[in-house]
């Protein structure tokens, strides 16, 4: 018996860690076993083999093509089988990415990281995201197109997953021990609401709150302007340069106490994301884009061109997944779709090429509601009347299915409520309205002309609300700001909260397409966006709310204006350009004020502002990887806006800066009051801050970068990009990423380098139309794959891959393949 | 000669997981354990657990993907990718001895109790006979 001691011990400790998952290990028995753990990943083939399977629902056989990139190319008979075929092999390469959204977007990462995510989930269920894909799904008709497309790409999808053999299950579904699940048409419209809720939730009335609790309305309407005082507006004003609307910013005022009450609810709708970057000074606020074409009278060869780059979170795999799709005399789309949705979003066909960047309209407002009972609210006042209210109930369920928490929520006609601060709030989005941008997706795929484009998206796309730029065979170039911006009572402002007690406070309407900010074919030649304000108010007065800061517009404006023959390689170029508009104009502010401040100091005194003016002297003012000045700048912009808006720190430490265009904007007032740092006895003006933020940014470059000719103060060395895995694994991440460039550069990187440049593209509208493309990661989402990451070296150089576009499934030339895959209908079973 | 048993034992393992899983190392073991009554039989089991799996990995292994593979799980793990290779076949190893090791000491166990119900009682007789060393061999096992 005693003999047993040892063996029992030793088989319980194995069962145990075979079995069971310990904390974040999965079972070991079934994650170790050779045949179908772990290790039989490395059997796989890829989609570097030829194969065949059986996919339901297929009307006739497609045949996929993988090229020497690894890019499907699809060639069916027509379009339902185009999309069917889409889903499967964007499972076949991405299907763990598919379940991650799904589970993120639907509120439901508690099922497998547990309460942790918490959070995040009821961040996605309170937004009434899940809601708005059930409603929105309601709405389509069953076999209505939209719902057709989700339903075709979703038999492709399950087919792969019932036909995958237990060998091939992904890396991260092993970690996590958890099996896919059939993917459903809804999927797709829930990863659109994801995308809805990153990219449209842009909250100018957050920030102008917070600032007014601060420094009063007056002052806090000034600096978070809805006009940014750079104008360089993507609908051209006709202007040769950008232009700066020098305003005298009104002094800081009494602060206004409800207004940070205001703030705080404010913040229950917010994105946790925004609300964290907002904490940091050095993260980018939100997700940006460029864009930008070129008509034939100002390219090198005579074509339109056409450039694109979406930045993103960089993510390993990648957001975007590269395809081709090919149905005769209908389709022949190429370019990058999101994996979930059956549409090339971004890409060109042989006649028309398109593109978008985030257009960053307010299309999110909040009312103030009045209820019954305000712990167990059942009804609203509406004019009146009490009008009852919608319950949902929110259950989150942990790993074993049990409960961890429920939440009701309550809508209104306009949207959900939130408790905050002790009022009822609700929100009308348009992210969770419409539903029909596949609709969109799927007709813009088929245009013809720039003009056709803009046509059929302007009549399904809603949101997130998008600049698409288009540009064709032709020779035309035309952008549009496509989205559904609503109309507001009033004097339209959608930066303060309504009465939500009154029908009147609702949207009247949506813009209608005419208004819509747009440009067609422009004397100027060309047409570019970076998420800049779309339309210059000086000539258009309409509510925009909010804009990023402008740049990356500026910096594309200058090179195209001093670029008459463009050719694709400068477009190339210009996309990873490393000149930044915003040290053009700061820096040389920050050497003249150093030069007017030393003169008027006393002898002796510490010599770190003037080698920090030399080093800024001598900068120029690109963020070249092995600059040795950029850091100091940086350090010195960091300072600088910490010092002038010092009158925005509340007492609890929380901040809230303006956009740098604002600050830039204030450099002509010498002696505005924000220049004083409440910190010191003494009145300062703007060379004293100037003068000291550099002063400090030498000093605190030399203590944490050592000398400035040392490597430590190499760009490369101070910033780097990275490519996170969806799950934040560092082993399966590629971190520390040269950079291509520094903060409101053409391809941004900062802070945690993050984000930025998701998928580049240039597209020559030629008799045969050529494209070159790439993107931080690779086709596949096996880590094991060499194809996991393999266009990080492209992406990181600045340099771009030809795309192949063969027109047949025979055309493209056996060197260019590198796997093949048939798919042919499901048999009936007898 | 145990070089062959052994390999021969490494096979059916190495089969087992392929046809059940790592259950299939657990079951296979705890039978050898209870038929295969030798001198540390446990060992060899073990031995031909890590056998059978290390067959199986070198399986996988002909695929280029082994390398990027097990550095990215490895990595996951915080090990070495070589130490994520040597636990694998210490999990099939440890499995196979703990599992053998039970099955070979509850058959003698069982044989022990079946043995003294078939043993008549010696002290009623007058010359009773202790266990011969080939009998007590046979009941002790080897584990």
């Amino acid at each position: 018996m005693r003999r047993l001691v040892v063996p029992v011990i030793v088989l319980v400790a194995v069962l145990l860690l075979g079995a069971r998952r310990l904390g974040p290990l999965p079972a070991l028995g079934a994650f170790l076993e050779p045949a179908h753990g772990v290790w039989a990943l490395a059997r796989g083939s890829g989609t570097a083999s030829d194969a065949a399977a059986e996919v339901s629902g297929l009307g006739d056989t497609v045949r996929v093509v993988y090229d020497d990139r690894a890019v499907p190319h699809v060639f069916a008979a027509n379009e339902l089988d185009a999309y069917r075929a889409l889903g499967y092999v964007v499972a076949r390469d991405r299907l763990f990415q598919l379940y991650l959204q799904t589970m993120a977007a639907t509120g439901r990462l508690t099922e497998i990281a547990g309460a942790q995510a918490l959070p995040l989930d009821r961040e996605m269920r309170r937004l009434g995201l899940p809601r708005a894909a059930e409603r929105k799904v309601a709405a389509a008709q069953a076999d209505g197109p939209v719902m057709r497309i989700a339903a075709a790409y979703a038999e492709g999808v399950n087919a792969y997953v019932d036909a995958m053999p237990r060998a091939a299950l992904p890396l991260e579904f092993r970690l996590l021990g958890v099996t896919p699940p059939r993917w459903r048409p809804i999927d797709s419209y829930h990863l659109l609401n994801r995308m809805g809720w990153t990219l449209a939730s842009i909250s100018l009335e957050h920030d102008r709150a917070r600032a007014a609790a601060l420094v009063g309305d007056s002052a806090a309407a000034a600096l978070f302007p809805d006009a940014t005082p750079i104008q360089e507006p993507s609908q051209p004003n006709g202007a040769h340069q950008a232009r700066v609307d020098r305003r005298r910013l009104p002094p800081p005022g009494t602060p206004d106490s409800t207004a940070l009450v205001t703030a705080q609810a404010l913040e229950a709708f917010a994105p946790e994301r925004l609300l964290a970057d907002a904490a940091r000074d050095d993260e980018p606020r939100s997700m940006a884009s460029n864009n930008w074409a070129v008509s034939p009278r100002r390219t090198a060869a005579g074509h339109a061109l056409l450039a694109g780059d979406p930045h993103l979170d960089l993510t390993l795999p990648s957001i975007w997944y590269e395809a081709h799709l090919v149905v005769p005399s209908t389709l022949d789309a190429y370019g990058v779709t999101i994996p979930g949705a059956p549409a090339i979003v971004i890409g060109f066909n042989r006649d028309v090429a398109w593109t978008f960047t985030n257009t960053g309209a307010d299309v999110m407002d909040l009312y103030a509601e009045q209820v019954d009972d305000v712990r167990h609210p059942a009804r609203y006042m509406l004019d009146g009347a009490w009008r009852p209210l919608e319950r949902r109930v929110e259950a989150y369920r942990g790993r074993g299915g049990e409960v961890l928490a429920t939440d009701t929520v309550y809508y209104t006609h306009r949207g959900p409520m939130r408790l905050a601060r002790g009022r009822w709030l609700s929100m009308r989005w348009t992210v969770l309205e419409g539903g029909r941008e596949l609709a969109g997706f799927a007709d813009g795929m088929r245009a013809r002309s720039a003009e056709e484009f803009q046509r059929v998206m302007s009549a399904s796309y809603e949101a997130p609300a998008q600049n698409m730029l288009a540009a064709d065979r032709g020779g035309h170039i035309a952008i549009r700001s496509t989205g559904r911006f609503p109309i507001r009572a009033g004097d339209g402002d959608g930066a303060r909260i309504r009465d939500g007690r009154l029908s009147a406070s609702d949207w009247r309407g949506a813009l209608a397409v005419p208004d819509y900010p747009q440009a067609a074919d422009p004397a100027q030649g060309y047409l570019a966006s970076a998420n800049q304000q779309p339309v210059d108010p000086a000539t258009t007065r309409q509510w925009w709310g909010g804009s990023y800061d402008p740049w990356r517009a500026m910096r594309i404006n200058t090179l195209l204006r001093a670029d008459s023959s463009v050719t694709p390689d400068a477009m190339r170029r210009y996309q990873t350009d490393r000149g930044s508009a915003r040290a053009d104009l700061f820096a040389p502010y920050f050497v003249e004020a150093a030069r007017r401040v030393l003169a008027r100091r006393e002898p002796g005194a510490s010599d770190a502002l003037a080698n920090g003016a030399k080093v800024l002297a001598g900068w120029n003012r690109r963020y070249e990887r092995g600059d040795r000045h950029a850091v100091v700048f940086e350090a010195a912009m960091r300072l600088l806006a910490a010092r002038t808006w010092d009158e925005l720190r509340g007492a609890d430490g929380a901040r809230v800066t303006p956009p740098s265009a604002v600050l830039a904007a204030l450099l002509a007032d010498s002696s505005s009051v924000w220049w004083d740092d409440r910190t010191t006895p003494a009145l300062e003006r703007r060379d004293d801050i100037l003068a000291s933020s550099l002063e400090d940014a030498f000093t605190e470059s030399v203590r944490a970068h050592g000398a400035p000719d040392s490597e430590g103060w190499r760009w490369d060395h101070v910033q780097h990009a990275a490519a996170k895995h969806v799950l934040q694994l560092p082993a399966l991440s590629a971190l520390d990423l040269p950079p291509n460039g520094g903060p409101e550069t053409l391809s941004p990187t900062a802070g945690s380098g993050v984000h930025g440049a998701s998928w580049r593209m240039v597209v020559e509208l030629g008799p045969q139309v050529r494209a070159w493309v790439t993107y931080p990661g690779g086709q596949s989402g096996d880590p094991a794959s060499a194809r996991y990451r393999d266009h990080l070296p492209t992406w990181t150089a600045g340099e771009l891959e030809p795309a192949r576009v063969p027109a047949t499934a025979r055309s493209l030339d056996a060197a260019q393949r590198s796997g093949s895959l048939l798919l042919s209908p499901a048999r009936r079973p007898r | 000669m145990t070089a062959v048993p052994v390999l021969a034992l490494a096979v059916v393992l190495a089969l087992a997981t392929w046809g059940a899983g790592w259950w299939g190392v657990l079951v296979v073991a705890l039978i050898a354990g209870t038929l295969w009554r030798r001198t540390h039989g446990a060992r060899w089991c073990a031995l031909a657990a890590a056998l059978g799996w290390a067959l199986l990995l070198a399986v996988d292994a002909v695929s280029g993907r082994f390398g990027t593979l097990s550095r990215g799980v490895g990595g996951l793990m915080r090990v070495p990718p070589l130490a994520l290779v040597l636990v694998t076949l210490l999990f099939a190893a440890a499995a196979a001895w703990s599992a053998a090791a039970i099955g070979a000491e509850v058959t003698r166990m069982i044989r022990n109790h079946r043995r003294r119900e078939s043993v008549p009682d010696t002290s009623a007789m007058p010359h009773g006979r202790l266990p011969t060393p080939r009998n007590a061999a046979d009941v002790m096992g080897d584990v």
